[in-house]
């Protein structure tokens, strides 16, 4: 029987290199070669000494090695080491189409290399283009030059996976477009434009438009994610995502609330959603919208003002063993808490395994933090979701008070305490305050502390009476049940 | 029950749900039918066909690709990059029974068990050096030192940029 039939045909076990169907120099045939120095072995062959691989089995584990994208523009670049490995190495690697699909774009010669080397398999391309405002990027990324993309935009019909980062409209977006306007293999597609920012009449910075994509015509795409551009809300594109994630949109293409809900009602394989700053509230979602149930969400991750997160939330039916990621901005965050109790109601269900708070990250925001976390102990244990909280927090002066607080508040906080890692950058606690917050969480594995020097004189603010952090409301009955 | 017989002639008991998760296997029983007559695997031992029945007792009751499964499931098998916990637990072995396991689930057909042999090879390869790749697996490098030479000239890129 052929039980290997799906396994590619093996290059030639003499090891020659001749006929290799690429446009790689011949080697002569093999005629055995000692290199200088090296000891004659009477049982060795030309393939490898120890242990023998079948060339059928090579080709699998080159195929592997080719789905184990580089996540660079240098893309399959990485692997021409291999031809330099041995003959048979060489021979095999050629002969792989699989491990030369993630094309490289910076050069015209690799390009049309790897597009010929892999064949008619499924390509992944990834451009990095060359930015002067792209103060963030290693100088040592090669950039995208035009021809190399003239040549993989011949062959985007079976492009699977497009990620194009920190780029600049102009030659990509006409790229972008033409590839768009037909992909019929695409799967994956990550567009990242360059952060442009205007400051609004208000103060506000706003997040412009430098690019919209064309509405993409890629009946298999499954994962989108868009940063810093305009964006619509096109159910025919969106209709069969798994993951979406929207970032940052520009200010004018943020989507209202009751659109974005409408459009995830139709989105029935939708897995993945990470929605930060995407959206407005536009008055038209209230308690008594009909919700949306996400019957195979696994994650959910959102970050914006507390008033539009706790909206969603409401409107959202998700299931016990959703992961979410919430990161709020500064606004209070009760009323999503108690939407979130709301869905979760059934104490008969119990917490399936893992189904605990395990991340506090306490990282740059303001004081309303403390009433945050105060909000987050009053979720009952089982009914508690897996969440992973990122607290905000800032290093202003009115920070100090409300640290001691949250200390106080974490100490005999039950759920918390099932916490397994920490990230606090700026957080204003002595040591005897740290010790008191975290010194019962038996569970904590992993802390990154990073603090500045604080002068406790600058500290005050006498606003901070006021916030709800003090609210007598939430400031007891909290405690271990 | 099936009675299984290695290379170095040791008999193994397994349940039939469990063997059958070798294509190979499960095309001989059905070839045979109802019969106690052992099954010989000339090509594994019995060190190595212990492993691969853990692995098909844990993974037992998972479905299997079907025979007429199309191109995009066999697709979507190779592309899943991730192993998981337990089959990482699993290969964590020495470079001598991890190829035995490859070569085991070759000859069976276990495509995933190969696939985890597979993955777990690739990941030692990536990132590594031609020399670190042979010092690895003890390959020896066959090129002459000017085929060598040429080969390193002709992969030049980063001037291309």
């Amino acid at each position: 029987m052929s039980h290997n039939s799906s396994l590619k045909r093996p290059p030639a076990e003499d090891g020659s290199l001749e006929d290799n169907g690429t446009d790689m120099v011949v080697l002569k045939p093999v005629k055995r070669q000692r290199r200088e120095g090296q000891e004659e072995d009477p049982d060795s062959n030309d393939t490898p000494v120890f242990p023998f691989i079948p060339s059928e089995i090579l080709l699998e584990i080159f195929t592997c090695l080719g789905r184990l994208r580089s996540g660079t523009p240098r893309g399959s670049i990485a692997f021409l080491d291999l031809l330099l490995v041995c003959r048979r190495w060489r021979n095999a690697a050629l002969s792989c189409h699989d491990l030369w699909t993630d094309i490289p774009v910076f050069s015209e010669k690799w390009t049309k290399k790897m597009l010929d080397w892999s064949k008619d398999v499924p390509l992944s391309v990834n451009v990095h283009t060359n930015l002067a405002t792209d103060n963030h990027s290693p100088t040592d990324i090669p950039r995208a030059n035009s021809a190399a993309l003239s040549e993989t935009l011949v062959h985007f019909p079976r492009v699977q996976e497009l990620q194009i980062k920190n780029f600049l409209p102009g030659e990509i977006g006409t790229f972008i477009n033409s590839g768009l306007a037909s992909a019929p293999l695409l799967e994956s597609l990550q567009l990242i434009v360059a952060r442009k920012e205007l400051t609004a009449p208000d103060g506000r910075r706003q997040v412009v438009a430098l690019f919209t994509p064309p509405s993409v015509q890629a009946p298999r795409l499954q994962r989108f994610t868009l940063v810093h551009m305009g964006f619509s809300w096109n159910l025919s594109m969106l209709r069969n995502l798994v993951e979406l994630e929207v970032r940052d949109p520009a200010e004018q293409s943020r989507a209202s609330m009751s659109t974005v809900l409408d459009t995830l009602r139709e989105m029935l394989f939708l897995e993945r959603l990470s929605l930060h700053n995407a959206l407005w509230d536009n008055g038209q979602v209230t308690a008594s919208t009909s919700p949306v149930d996400l019957p195979r969400m696994k994650r959910l991750e959102l970050s914006g003002p507390g008033r539009e997160l706790e909206l969603v939330l409401g409107a959202l039916i998700l299931r016990r063993d959703v992961r979410m990621k919430l990161n709020l901005n500064g606004a209070l965050f009760s009323g999503a808490i108690m939407k979130l109790r709301k869905h979760y109601p059934e104490p008969s269900l119990g917490s399936p395994p893992g189904c605990y708070l395990n991340k506090l990250n306490m990282t740059d925001g303001n004081f309303r933090t403390g009433f945050s976390v105060r909000a987050w102990t009053n979720i009952d244990k089982e009914n508690d979701p897996q969440i992973e909280l990122l607290l905000s927090w800032s290093h202003g002066e009115y920070s100090y008070q409300a640290a001691r607080g949250v200390a106080t508040t974490l100490s005999v906080a039950l759920p918390l305490r099932e916490v397994e890692e920490i990230v606090a950058l700026n957080l204003p606690m002595s040591d005897k305050d740290w010790k008191r917050a975290f010194g019962s969480f038996k569970k904590l594995v992993k802390v990154k502390r990073v603090e500045k020097k604080w002068d406790p004189s600058q500290l005050v603010d006498r606003r901070f009476n006021s916030a709800p952090f003090f609210s007598p409301k939430v400031a007891v009955g909290v405690g271990p049940r | 029950m099936v009675l299984l017989v290695t290379s170095d002639n040791e008999q193994f008991n397994a349940d039939k749900d469990v063997v059958e998760r070798s294509v190979l296997i499960k095309n001989m029983l059905e070839d045979v039918g109802e019969s106690d007559q052992p099954i010989p695997l000339p090509n594994v031992s019995s060190s190595v066909l212990k492993k691969v029945l853990e692995y098909c007792e844990h993974h037992r009751g998972e479905p299997l690709p079907s025979a007429d499964a199309d191109q995009s499931q066999d697709e979507t098998r190779k592309r899943t990059t991730d192993i998981s916990e337990w089959d990482q637990k699993f290969i964590t072995v020495d470079q001598e029974m991890l190829f035995e396991i490859i070569l085991a689930a070759n000859y069976l057909d276990i495509k995933s068990l190969l696939d985890v042999g597979c993955k777990t090879v690739a990941n030692m390869i990536k990132g590594k050096t031609p020399e670190e790749i042979r010092k690895l697996f003890n390959i020896v490098n066959d090129f002459t030192p000017e085929e060598e030479a040429q080969i390193k000239k002709e992969n030049e890129w980063a001037e291309d940029r």
